[in-house]
């Protein structure tokens, strides 16, 4: 063990090691980074596909589980039964949706939602819906929009 | 080694960060407290008078990990190599505040706890990376060769913070992109008073950051102390167990 040490061992002599490993091994992590932030794997990142792209690759997306991300038109919306129907547009199409849940209170119209389910026929029925949250951040200005928060938050 | 003198004057420069963090840090809460709630959320805005800051201070960590990393590689000094763990531990620390709270705030605004957007992804994906680099520093033995295999890893980590920024931008997803924006036309999109609010507790997370990264650097430096005494000890040992023998 330790104990028997007879001398310090002369010190090891360095092995000059090859860089180039090393540095070929950065440069294929940099590569990697690159590829995946501009290059085609953007396709599989992206969250969610808008109304107007499902249109045009309806051959391929249709009767598959997707994602569509729009805004919320025409809400129908039923408490009791919690059945939500609403229309997810993005100005250039829009569909139909159907949902049953309860959902986030700052769903209302015009708010970005992210559905997630499949079309039967022309109609989408989700089964998981997201609202989206702007990245603007604002205070009530007037006094009856005051009114109306307070009102929202009791 | 530290004289007492330089050690007092150490000392006295982290009394005064941990002095500027609570100072700065009251002010950013009272001013958090007293701001108008938002028009859609509600109170659920002072959620991001924490998430905001956190995620600031685990970008800064990250960068500071990538900066001790490279000043250890050009100057070979050890206490870069301690600075750099000590941030990386600040790091994770940080990111694992920004994602509960972030979590919370999704809830009831999002509905979910969580999705697997880009930004969310990058997020948890830099828990991996600097969750290997602690492990990595576990695994070699041999503090030289620890220090220059850990900067280089720290460095390409790096990478995380503009990819994490980025990610609103660059892939669709459901995180809501910069408020402030600094690319192209810099423009600050919500109420003036939110920005006042974290722009201080941006600026007490900052102080938060240099005097973490001070305390946990002191405590590495002794506990590297103690191991190298340590060694010191055993090998003196040996040394006259070997010589008793011979």
């Amino acid at each position: 063990m330790s104990g028997q040490l007879p001398a310090p061992l002369p010190r090891a002599r360095q092995r000059r090691r090859n860089p180039l490993p090393v540095i070929l091994g950065v440069v294929a992590l940099v590569g990697l980074s690159a590829f995946i932030a501009f290059g085609n794997l953007n396709k599989s990142l992206e969250y969610f596909v808008t109304p107007t792209e499902y249109q045009q690759q309806k051959a391929e997306l249709e009767g598959r589980p997707i994602r569509i991300g729009g805004l919320v038109k025409a809400v129908n919306y039923n408490p009791q039964t919690l059945d939500l129907k609403f229309v997810v547009s993005d100005g250039g199409a829009s569909f139909p949706v159907q949902y049953s849940g309860a959902v986030s209170d700052l769903f209302k119209e015009n708010q970005g939602v992210v559905v997630r389910g499949e079309f039967q026929g022309n109609t989408f029925h989700a089964q998981e819906l997201i609202v989206k949250h702007s990245e603007e951040y604002n205070v009530p200005k007037t006094q009856s929009e005051l009114k109306d928060m307070l009102q929202q938050t009791q | 080694m530290t004289s007492k003198s330089s050690m007092k004057k150490g000392n006295l420069i982290t009394t005064l960060l941990g002095g500027a963090t609570v100072v700065t840090l009251a002010v950013a809460i009272a001013l958090g407290l007293a701001a108008p709630l938002d028009l859609n959320q509600g109170s659920l805005v002072r959620l991001m008078f924490v998430h905001v800051p956190s995620a600031w201070l685990s970008y800064l960590a990250y960068g500071g990990t990538g900066l001790f990393g490279l000043l250890y590689l050009i100057g070979r000094q050890r206490r870069w190599d301690r600075l750099a763990l000590a941030s990386a531990e600040i790091g994770v620390l940080f990111t694992v505040v920004t994602i509960v709270g972030g979590m919370l705030w999704a809830k009831p605004t999002w509905g979910v706890y969580w999705v697997w957007d880009a930004r969310l992804t990058t997020t948890a994906l830099s828990l991996v990376v600097y969750g290997g680099y602690l492990l990595i520093r576990t695994l070699i033995d041999d503090p030289e060769r620890r220090a220059r295999v850990s900067a280089v890893v720290g460095i390409v980590g790096t990478l995380y913070v503009p990819v994490n920024y980025m990610a609103v931008e660059w892939w669709r997803g459901v995180h809501q992109t910069q408020t402030l924006k600094l690319l192209g036309k810099m423009r600050f999109d919500a109420a003036p008073i939110y920005g006042w609010v974290l722009l201080m507790a941006v600026v007490a997370f900052t102080f938060l950051y240099l005097y973490l990264l001070r305390v946990r650097g002191t405590l590495a430096a002794r506990e590297e102390a103690r191991e190298e005494r340590e060694l010191l000890e055993d090998l003196g040992a040996g040394a006259q167990m070997g010589a008793a023998r011979g």
